[in-house]
This record gives structure tokens, C-alpha cells and sequence, in this order.
């Protein structure tokens, strides 16, 4: 089993998926700094995958400053690397092309759209210090200490 | 060197062609996934290159050496696992890895133990006692204890459940040493093929139509669904035959594509079918590229279209 | 691991493979040896065939080793390791040899050792009996080598007999080989062999099996059945030379010319001088040379009906100096001998014109009397010497005869051709008498029944003549002897066995006297 959650779907490529899915529970913050992080061989045997892209897995996460190499400890998750909100931005594009290629499908415009979110984030998280404009960077919010579930936010509601 | 070269390699048995002046190569270093139906000549073409057959015309060349000429100090660094291969069925595993053992060098016994227990081996069985997937097991292990060079395997998943397939392939992937090795993996099933392998293949009817890396490949074909503002649309003749598996119900047509080296899919949709309301492009499944090759090889139409 | 190696590597695997084959192969073996050691007592009609099962198993057998690494199944497990195909190849034919011949062998040695047969004569025995079972393994070896399977093999083999009597008809349908049967054999063993390894050799090496191949394998498969039946015409006889032949003076003459037409035959009246002791002498294709008074010449095969020879004269085998034979063999020899030669209505004719002179031709086959062995005269008694068993069941005397029934079992020495032992008849053979020696006196015993016949021992190649003789008093008592032999006489007596054995021929002629 790996320390991050990943679902290799067909029809993808399976290097972009797992670079994703890798640097997605690393900017989270699921995989803490100075965790350690599989070996290509640990990565290959999980995932049943060949042992090549495995390695062009790590060598882009060591690329993009996600992950570093100690000689005689193994590769383990940068501390101290702090992404970028444009870095973090684009981790959701393809849930934002997904999301945007739907809306239109149904008829909707950009409004529509944003109007969706704010609605669904109040929903979930509650309505926050302002909703900033786009083109700033905000701080990583905490670590979410509530599920994220209706359910939960229905019982703060009735609380 | 490419680990196999095959030239023009032509099988017959008897009024049969198996094999139809077959050329592909298949890099060193290459974990490769031949695909292909039942019948296609991928057995045939595994015995040619261990040298269990000799085609009488082409050539076939494993690690730089003809195939027809290999010697038995070459069979060291070669596996060769198929199911018509049978293991002495009255000889106990334990028997079999003895026997086998002295006759390589390189046999590693740490690797057999390692397999064996990985395998959930018992080597007091008898090799006519194990199940079809203990079976498979056992000549796997056989073949990767002597660390090939270039490991030869015919369908080995086929007919195993889950789980065995599971413990087969990570059992390969175990075995990758330090020094490269080559697989040619022949199987009629993308499955677990999809992930592993690094360039592919696709043999049909004793001929080579696809044989690429596996990320070009993939990227190459999409799924392609259309929606048509006219339902009675009519299709005939409007479609050209580089549009594999196409599948229509009512006003939506699906089928997979390779990517035309000009310009979009979108547009080259478009332009044949004027009356395309929508058009979603996707990347197809392995699965969903073979079967659509497959059965796109059946029409009575041009083989050689480029696919 | 080296090539030679890999063929002690694969012959453990062999042997352990097939080791259930090979204990039943070497039980079968075990149990012929038994029949031949105990001998009489085992049945004889069930057990006489076990060479045929031997055989037939070994084939089997060797079958099974061939086929545990096929050179012609693409599934075969060798064929994709590291084993060189030469080794594999080699390892097949040591196992062959080193284990299931060599079985057989050691079977067939202790056989021989119970017949006392003497020691130099015992590795051409073995070699003979390896040679033609060698012969019949490797049949068995090419033949499995180009089969898939147990049940192909078994189908090819059965398919194999059609062939070879073909074969047999083409080349053996002459009854006489003699000396040409012995090179016949040779040359058809060695391109057997030859053929067999070189065959055998490139289907390991090639793995393929085109039609070429197997016509080629039911060729060698033909000569060498071909081989192994040439021998059995009988080996070509070691002879002494002409010149060192004994040749009596031989005295013939026509007789019976005034009875000719009703007789429809004329007689010829021998005589024969200064013939040496212990000698025969026997006529074989004699031919009565007529030179008739008109100038034409008569050619008539001087045989009286259904005889092959003419027995030109016969002595008491030579038991020792100074023995007397109180009971002759035959009747006394006369000096003269009758033979009547019939003769065609176109023969008398010309014979009536009237004959200026004639010449009787043909081969003069001598043949001397060796003491074969001596046996006590004991009921029960067993013994082997000198290659030859016997068993005497029975044995009484009487007033007026002798019975004597015994078992007797030998390895024939010599298997002369047949066109020999036509020409010698009854000149040759076996015969028996008691002899006392402290009293120098022989009775000559005749056989009044015999039956039986040759048998193998456990292998092929050495031919066991099993009988069961009854023997008489070969001629009646003469008179005033009957009293003077009591059981004294007998109780010092011993059974000799005397083997009538050809020497040589030369050719004969001389003028026949006309009345």
C-alpha cells in the first residue's frame, strides 16, 4: 500500500496520473515534509506498473521540488517546499476543464458557474473572510478539521 | 542491438500461413506486449524465436543471435514460459528447481526462495498435483531464477483468477535486477499488460499492424462520441475506415480514432459528419483500442489502412 | 554445466523418471534368467516365449527413455533449456546400452554359465546376443524419436512388420545364405547403425521430422530387421582344406539295367576301401554323367527319391581306442551299397539306345565324430558340460531293450547353412551310446522320439536346442550277448553324447563300371 491515495484509470497516461495524484496528497499536506516516500521499486510492485515509469514518476517529482533524494535514507517529501497558489491552482485544471466543458454542455455560462461554487463552499465550509478576488494568492487554509460531509454541517447548523 | 529482430518471417503449416512476412524488433531493454486474438500466430512466433520451430523463409534473430541457431549456452540467458510447455508432471518442484539449477550459471537460488515462498510454493507437490495457477507459477519461477536476459512468455495470464495474475506480475517485477532484461509478453487480453509494458504490439492474422512505445500509442488513439442533431442521419459511405469500432445507437455514434497528424480531431469529424451536434474526445482504453483494431480488421475492406 | 555432464544430469533424471519401467523390464529380465537357470523345470510352452517379452519390453523401454525428451514435440521441456542437444542425444544411447542392454546381457551370462559353456566361446555368444538385440533397440530408438507419443509409437511399430516382411521376401526368400548370409548381415548391421545414429543425431539437432526422414527411418528399421534375420541362415562353417581331406577309393557301378523298365529305375552299387575310422563320407549333389552309344550325354541327379544326398559310407563314432560295439550303430557297414536312381520314360528311352560309359560327380562331405560330453546314467541326474544340459527322466534296461528318456538342452556351436546340412543329412547330428570304459565296450543307442525344438535363451543370438529324446538299442541285441550284459555292465556305464561334425568337402568323380 502507498502513503497517498491514487486510482489509475485506463486511457490515461498512468505517469501523469500518479505525478498528479502524488503532488495533489503532497500540497495537501496528507503527506507530511520528511515523510518517506516509496522507492521506484516500492512504487512499481504497489502499482503494478513498469519499473520505467516509476522512475520517470520520482525523477518529475524530484524535478518539480516535491520530492528530495538523501543518499543512504531513501527519497523523501521536501520539507520546507511550499507550492505556489498558481502551482496549487493548477492541480484542480482538470476538475476545472471537466467542470467548465459540463456547464456549457448544459446551457450555462460563467456566472452560472461561479455562482455553483460559492454556493456549494458556503455549503460545505461556511461563508469565509470575504471571497477574494481572483488573481491573489491566499494562505493555505488549516488543515480542515471538520469532515467534509453534509452531514456534519448539519449538525453545526442545528447546533 | 535490439533484443529480437524479426525480418520478413513467413510460417506455413501446411495451407496454413501463421505467419505473413512478419518484421518488427523489439528494443533492448523493452518490457513488450504482443497482443493479439486467438490465432493470430503469437505461439507461432514465440517457438520460432526459441527455436523450437525453424520458419523457412525470413529471419529471426533473440539478443543478436539467429534463432535457429542457438546454442544451448545461449538458452542460459533466455526464458521461454508457454502453456504448451508442460513441466515433468511427476517430478516434485523441489525436483524440478534441482534438474534445472546446475544447467545455468546465473541461477539465483535467493531469487527461487524468494519467488517460491512470494508464490506460496509448497516444493514437496508433485507438478501434476498444482492447479493451473500454481502451474504457471512454478515455470515462472523456473524461468526467472537464471536472470534471462530475454524472458519469452506466452499468454501467461490467461485462464489464471485475480489473485494469481496479481502474484504473477508482481513476481516479475521482483525479478528485474540490476542489469536491464527484455520481456516479450505475448497475450490475447490487454489486462494488467496496460500498466506494465513499455512498447506494443498487435498481431493479427500472421502480421504486424501496430508496434510502438506504449505512452506514443496511447496518446495516438482517443474515443471519439458524437452527437448528431439528426437522428436517421444516414452513415453509410459518409465514414471513413480509419474510424475503428464504430458503434452508433440512435443520434449518438462512438468509435476510436488515431490521432491524424494534421490539424484536430474535432475538425476532421466535423468535416465528415456535417451534422455532428457535439463531439467529446477522450483517451481510449487499451482494452476499448484493441478490440476496435480487432474488429476493424474484419471488414472486408483494406487491411493496410494506416492505423 | 558441461555437455558431458549433462548426460549423467539427464540419465538420473531418465532413470528416475522411468524407474518403475525399468524395475518391471528387470524383473522380466530376472524371470527369463530364472526359466533358464532352473531349467527343466519351468512350463515350457508358457515360458519359452519370455525372450519375445524381454525384447519386446527392452523396446518398449528404451522407447520411453527417447520419448522423456522428445526431438520431435514442440512442447518437449529440454529442447528450451540449456542442454546441448548432442548430450541429450548421447545420454540416450548410454542408456541403452549401459542399462537395458547390459540387463539383458547380464541375464543372458548367467543362462550360458549354466550350461557350462566354455569360456572362450561365451563373449562371441554375448557379442551375437548384444548385436542383434542392439539391433532391435535402436529399431525401437529411431522409431520413437520420430513419435510423439507411447501410443504413436507402439502404432508405428505395429506398422513396422509389414515392412520388414516385404523385406524378408525380397531378400531372404532363398533359403541358403551361407557365407554371403554372414556379409549380408554385416553390411545391412553397419548401415543400420550407421544410418540409425546419423538419423536419430539430426533430428535431435534439427528438431524437424519431414517425410525424407521417416522413409528414411523405416529404411534403417528395414536393414536392420534384415540384419538380424541373415544370421539366422546360419554362419558360414570354418572347413579344413581339400587337400587335407581324407579321400577313400570309391568304387561305383550300375546294376539293374535288365529290370530298368519295371523298376523304372537303375541302381547304383558302391564300394568303398581304405576308409579312415570314425569318418563319414555323404554325396551331396551327385549327378550320374551317362555317355550314351549314339554320342549324346544324359545328365541324372543320382538321388534316390526324397533323399538330399547319398550317404556314401558310415562308421561308429570314435569313442577311444581299443572300444568294442557290442551294439553297432546302423546295420554292420557293407561293402556294398544300393542306391536306386529312378529315372523319367525320357530317360529310359535313352538309356535303352545303350550307354558307351558313364561318371558319377558331385561334392564329397566328410564329416568326424567328436565326444561331446559324458554324463552318468542316473535317473534324475542333472548335469551341464560343455554347453549341453540333460535331464534323465527315465532309464531302464531289460532283456531285450534299453529306454532311455532324457531332456537334453545345448547351445549349437556351429549353425552350418542349410544348403550344407542338406548335403551332409544324416551323416551329421547328434547320436548317443553308453560307453563302459573300465571294460571298453559301447552300446550304440538310436533316437526313437524326439520333440522339441530350439528356443532363445533370454536374449536372441544364442539358440538353445531344448528336446525330449527317447532312445532305444540302436540295433537289436546280437545273439549270445544278452546274457553277458547285467547290471554290472550298466552301473559302470555312462551316457556319451557324440556331435557328427562336417570337416569338409571336395569335389568327386569317377568313371562308373557298366555291366
Amino acid at each position: 500500500m502507498l502513503p497517498f491515495a491514487v486510482q489509475i484509470r485506463p486511457g490515461e497516461s498512468p505517469y501523469r496520473q500518479i505525478v498528479y495524484a502524488a503532488t495533489k496528497s503532497i500540497v495537501s499536506g496528507d503527506l507530511a515534509p520528511g515523510a518517506a516516500f516509496p522507492s521506484v521499486r516500492e512504487l512499481s510492485q504497489a502499482l503494478k506498473i513498469n519499473p520505467n515509469t516509476a522512475q520517470k514518476v520520482v525523477a518529475e517529482l524530484v524535478r518539480t521540488g516535491m520530492l528530495e533524494v538523501y543518499p543512504g535514507v531513501g527519497t523523501v517529501v521536501a520539507a520546507g517546499r511550499r507550492a505556489s497558489a498558481g502551482e496549487r491552482r493548477s492541480l484542480l485544471s482538470d476538475d476545472v476543464e471537466q467542470l467548465v466543458v459540463d456547464a456549457r454542455r448544459l446551457g450555462l455560462n460563467e456566472a452560472d458557474v461561479l455562482t455553483a461554487v460559492s454556493a456549494r463552499w458556503a455549503e460545505l465550509f461556511g461563508r469565509e473572510v470575504g471571497v477574494r478576488a481572483p488573481g491573489r494568492a491566499s494562505e493555505p487554509p488549516p488543515p480542515p478539521s471538520r469532515a467534509h460531509s453534509r452531514h456534519a454541517v448539519g449538525e453545526r447548523r442545528r447546533a | 542491438m535490439a533484443a529480437i529482430e524479426v525480418e520478413r518471417l513467413t510460417y506455413r503449416y501446411g495451407s496454413v500461413t501463421a505467419l505473413r512476412d512478419l518484421d518488427f524488433t523489439v528494443p533492448d531493454g523493452a518490457l513488450y506486449a504482443l497482443l493479439g486474438p486467438n490465432g493470430s500466430g503469437k505461439t507461432t512466433l514465440l517457438q520460432i524465436l526459441t527455436g523450437l520451430r525453424r520458419a523457412r523463409s525470413g529471419r529471426a534473430a533473440v539478443l543478436g543471435i539467429d534463432s535457429a541457431a542457438l546454442s544451448w549456452r545461449d538458452r542460459q540467458r533466455i526464458g521461454y514460459i508457454a502453456e504448451g510447455q508442460s513441466l515433468p508432471g511427476w517430478m516434485r518442484l523441489d525436483q524440478l528447481e534441482a534438474y534445472l539449477a546446475p544447467l545455468y550459471e546465473t541461477w539465483d537460488t535467493a531469487l527461487a526462495d524468494d519467488l517460491r515462498a512470494r508464490f506460496g510454493l509448497d516444493p514437496s507437490r508433485r507438478i501434476s498435483t498444482l492447479s493451473r495457477g500454481e502451474h504457471m507459477k512454478a515455470a515462472l519461477l523456473c524461468a526467472l531464477a537464471p536472470r534471462p536476459r530475454l524472458l519469452l512468455m506466452d499468454e501467461p495470464f490467461t485462464g489464471m483468477d485475480a489473485v494469481v495474475k496479481d502474484d504473477l506480475v508482481r513476481g516479475l517485477l521482483e525479478s528485474s535486477g540490476e542489469e536491464g532484461w527484455t520481456i516479450l509478453l505475448c497475450s490475447h487480453d490487454i489486462g494488467e499488460l496496460e500498466l506494465l509494458a513499455d512498447w506494443v504490439g498487435f498481431l493479427d492474422a500472421g502480421a504486424m499492424r501496430v508496434s510502438e512505445p506504449m505512452d506514443a500509442f496511447r496518446e495516438r488513439f482517443k474515443r471519439v462520441d458524437v452527437v448528431l442533431a439528426d437522428p436517421a442521419y444516414p452513415l453509410n459511405g459518409n465514414v471513413p475506415d480509419s474510424w475503428l469500432g464504430l458503434e452508433r445507437a440512435g443520434a449518438r455514434v462512438s468509435f476510436v480514432l488515431s490521432h491524424p497528424e494534421d490539424g484536430s480531431i474535432r475538425r476532421l469529424v466535423s468535416a465528415h459528419l456535417a451534422a455532428a451536434s457535439r463531439i467529446d474526445v477522450r483517451g481510449a482504453s487499451l482494452r476499448e483500442v484493441f478490440v476496435a483494431l480487432a474488429r476493424g480488421s474484419s471488414r472486408p475492406t483494406d487491411e493496410d489502412a494506416a492505423v | 554445466m558441461r555437455p558431458l555432464s549433462q548426460v549423467g544430469h539427464v540419465l538420473a533424471k531418465d532413470v528416475r523418471q522411468l524407474s518403475w519401467s525399468l524395475l518391471a523390464y528387470a524383473a522380466l529380465v530376472a524371470l527369463a534368467t530364472t526359466h533358464v537357470v532352473t531349467w527343466p523345470a519351468m512350463r515350457r510352452d508358457i515360458f519359452d516365449i519370455l525372450t519375445v517379452f524381454v525384447v519386446m519390453a527392452g523396446m518398449l523401454v528404451v522407447a520411453q527413455f527417447v520419448q522423456a525428451d522428445s526431438p520431435v514435440r514442440v512442447d518437449a521441456l529440454w529442447a528450451s533449456r540449456p542442454l546441448a542437444p548432442w548430450a541429450v542425444f548421447l545420454e540416450k544411447f548410454v542408456a541403452a546400452a549401459l542399462i537395458i542392454l547390459a540387463l539383458a546381457l547380464i541375464g543372458q551370462f548367467i543362462g550360458l554359465r549354466t550350461f557350462d559353456v566354455p569360456a572362450r566361446m561365451i563373449p562371441g555368444l554375448l557379442a551375437e546376443s548384444a548385436r542383434q538385440y542392439g539391433l532391435w533397440l535402436l529399431i525401437a530408438m529411431v522409431i520413437a524419436g520420430l513419435t510423439a507419443d507411447l501410443p504413436s509409437f507402439v502404432v508405428a511399430l505395429v506398422a513396422l512388420p509389414i515392412i520388414l516382411l516385404v523385406v524378408v521376401e525380397t531378400f531372404f526368400s532363398s533359403f541358403d545364405a551361407g557365407p554371403a548370409g554372414s556379409w549380408t548381415s554385416i553390411v545391412l548391421g553397419v548401415i543400420a547403425v550407421l544410418g540409425g545414429v546419423a538419423l536419430l543425431a539430426h533430428v535431435y539437432r534439427t528438431r524437424t521430422s519431414r517425410r525424407a526422414i521417416r522413409i528414411g527411418a523405416f529404411a534403417i528399421a528395414g536393414c536392420a530387421f534384415g540384419s538380424i534375420v541373415a544370421s539366422w541362415s546360419g554362419r558360414p562353417l570354418a572347413v579344413e582344406p581339400a587337400a587335407s581331406l581324407p579321400h577313400p577309393s570309391v568304387s561305383v557301378a550300375i546294376a539293374g539295367l535288365d529290370q530298368i523298365a519295371s523298376l523304372r529305375a537303375i541302381r547304383l552299387v558302391v564300394e568303398v576301401a581304405d576308409a579312415p575310422e570314425s569318418t563319414r563320407f555323404s554325396l551331396g549333389s551327385p549327378e550320374l554323367l551317362v555317355h550314351l552309344r549314339d554320342g549324346k550325354e544324359l545328365h541324372v541327379p543320382a538321388l534316390p527319391a526324397g533323399a538330399n544326398s547319398i550317404g556314401v559310407h558310415s562308421t561308429p563314432p570314435g569313442l577311444g581306442q581299443d572300444v568294442t560295439w557290442i551294439v553297432p550303430p546302423g546295420a554292420p557297414t557293407q561293402r556294398f551299397q544300393y542306391y536306386p536312381v529312378p529315372l523319367d520314360d525320357a530317360q529310359r528311352a535313352a538309356i535303352a539306345v545303350g550307354i558307351a560309359s558313364a561318371e558319377l560327380r558331385g561334392q564329397m562331405w566328410v564329416t568326424t565324430s567328436r565326444v561331446k560330453g559324458m554324463f552318468p546314467l542316473e535317473v534324475g541326474a542333472r548335469v551341464a558340460h560343455n554347453a549341453t544340459r540333460i535331464a534323465i527322466e527315465h532309464w531302464s534296461h531289460s532283456d531285450g531293450d534299453v529306454a532311455l528318456q532324457l531332456r537334453i538342452a545345448s547351445i549349437p556351436r556351429e549353425q552350418p547353412p542349410v544348403s550344407v546340412v542338406m548335403s551332409i543329412g544324416a551323416m551329421s547330428g547328434q547320436e548317443f551310446a553308453l560307453l563302459n570304459e573300465r571294460r571298453h565296450e559301447a552300446i550304440a543307442l538310436a533316437q526313437r522320439g524326439s520333440s522339441g525344438g530350439g528356443t532363445p535363451m533370454v536374449l536372441p543370438g544364442a539358440n538353445v536346442e531344448d528336446r525330449e529324446l527317447l532312445l532305444a538299442l540302436a540295433t537289436p541285441y546280437p545273439a549270445g550277448t544278452r546274457a553277458a550284459l547285467g547290471g554290472d555292465w550298466f552301473r559302470g556305464a555312462r551316457l556319451v553324447q557324440v556331435d557328427w561334425v562336417p570337416r569338409g568337402s571336395y569335389p568327386f568323380r569317377t568313371n562308373v563300371a557298366i555291366p
